[in-house]
């Protein structure tokens, strides 16, 4: 998975290297952000000279499954003031904070991140805590456009799905990172039976997001080819029309 | 206005081998430059102008213009969080979490507004605290002000607060 944040500002030296720290630990996300400081306050600024930097662990499926699980909660769905049903529903807010301390991994912020079974310990976060929630969230939010599917990459996997599993298809041309993944994993197993190795909570979770997508598609795809066909004959209405006439009552 | 309710805390991640309590070294640390303390702070400027019986807010602080400072807070990562957790709610038909903007944004001056100098010449406008929340009496203040007034300073502290400008 190619993971790069403000490719345009690196020298080509600087994405070599990157590219090659991604190639030898492709768990890792970099995030950088233009800061500048305002008094005492560290503040984000696209025009800022100053950079910060974040590490993150690529968020695989099994820490969305954690975090999914700690962030629940339980909402009752009610109808004239009865209880119909009870839904599960995530915390969307709660699974921000407990994402830095789940795969927050190192910084360029003069507080050191220390880390204990998997998450950050309970003394770092005290002080991680309080850094200041527009330099978080804007760590945060390049992390999360990183590591999840747009708008953009959804449209395109969704089109791009389409053509494939089409009736007549043959292929297609400047295929999108999903169906690419999903043509290649195929194909490999299914003629060396090679699979990608790496059990399915540790696949990032974009990558899982993606498959699954194509994979409905091609769901959807096989249930329209295999439901009954429509007759080839068909009785047409009044005016050739396929469908039956509305018909009119002619008086006496 | 909807009154939402905080929702439950999540469980704390297991951490069995961490030390419970604060480090020693760490409790007399003093805290990093990144570290939001009650010092970091920053202020709205409003410049106001009467015209024909009301205050315009104008941009600079010109002839016959008065000016004013709103002093705010910086949040921290984990109070925004709390604050919007207070916030939002499920609508569970459309599926969706909805913030309540405007719950939002007066959690944000209940808590987060030190001080202004709109008491400069009126001692019934000064804020007063209770545990660090704005009192009932100075939050009326505030909503006191004219429209327009309210919604510049929310608009400049948000501008701050969410994107920073």
């Amino acid at each position: 998975m190619s993971i790069t944040a403000d490719s345009k500002k690196l020298t080509p030296q600087e994405m070599a290297r990157r590219n090659y720290e991604i190639l030898c630990d492709p768990q890792i996300v970099r995030v950088k952000i233009a800061v500048s400081w305002f008094g005492k306050l560290c503040l984000p600024d696209l025009n800022g000279k100053q950079h910060e930097e974040a590490t993150f662990k690529v968020l695989t499926f099994g820490d969305n499954h954690v975090l999914d699980k700690a962030c629940s909660y339980d909402v009752q769905v009610k109808e004239n003031n009865v209880v119909v049903t009870t839904m599960t529903v995530t915390d969307l807010n709660e699974y921000r904070r407990l994402l830095i301390r789940r795969n927050l991994l190192d910084w360029t912020l003069d507080i050191p991140i220390e880390r204990q079974g998997g998450w950050m310990t309970e003394e770092c976060w005290n002080r991680v805590k309080n850094v200041s929630a527009p330099l978080m969230e804007a760590f945060v939010e390049q992390y999360d456009t990183l590591t999840s599917v747009t708008k953009d990459e959804e449209e395109k996997i969704m089109r791009q799905s389409s053509i494939l599993f089409g009736k007549n298809s043959r292929g297609v041309m400047d295929a999108c990172e999903a169906v690419s993944l999903f043509c290649t994993l195929g194909n490999f197993w299914d003629k060396f039976g090679v699979g990608r190795g790496v059990p399915i909570q540790d696949m990032p979770f974009k990558e899982y997001i993606m498959l699954k997508m194509v994979i409905g598609r091609e769901n959807e795809s096989m249930r329209v080819s295999s439901s009954p066909k429509k007759p080839l004959t068909r009785i047409a209405g009044a005016d050739g029309r396929p469908r039956a006439s509305q018909g009119i009552v002619m008086g006496n | 206005m909807a009154k939402v309710e905080a929702k439950p805390t999540a469980e704390t991640p297991r951490t069995p081998d961490s030390p419970r309590g604060a480090r020693l070294d760490e409790a007399l640390m003093k805290p990093g430059k990144y570290e939001v303390t009650l010092e970091h702070t920053f202020k709205v400027e409003v410049n106001l102008l009467l015209r024909n019986g009301r205050w315009v807010v104008v941009d600079n602080a010109g002839r016959g213009a008065e000016s004013h400072e709103v002093i705010f807070r910086m949040w921290t990562y984990d109070e925004m969080i709390e604050l919007k957790k207070m916030a939002t709610s499920y609508d569970p038909q459309k599926r969706i979490h909805m913030i309540d903007n405007d719950l939002l944004n007066r959690l944000k001056v209940q808590r987060l507004m030190v001080s202004w100098t709109f008491d400069k010449d009126n001692p019934r406008l000064k804020l007063a605290h209770v545990n660090g929340v704005l009192s009932d009496e100075s939050w009326g203040a505030f909503i006191k002000l004219q429209p327009n007034i309210v919604t510049y300073i929310l608009d400049e502290m948000n501008r701050v607060y969410e994107y920073n400008g």
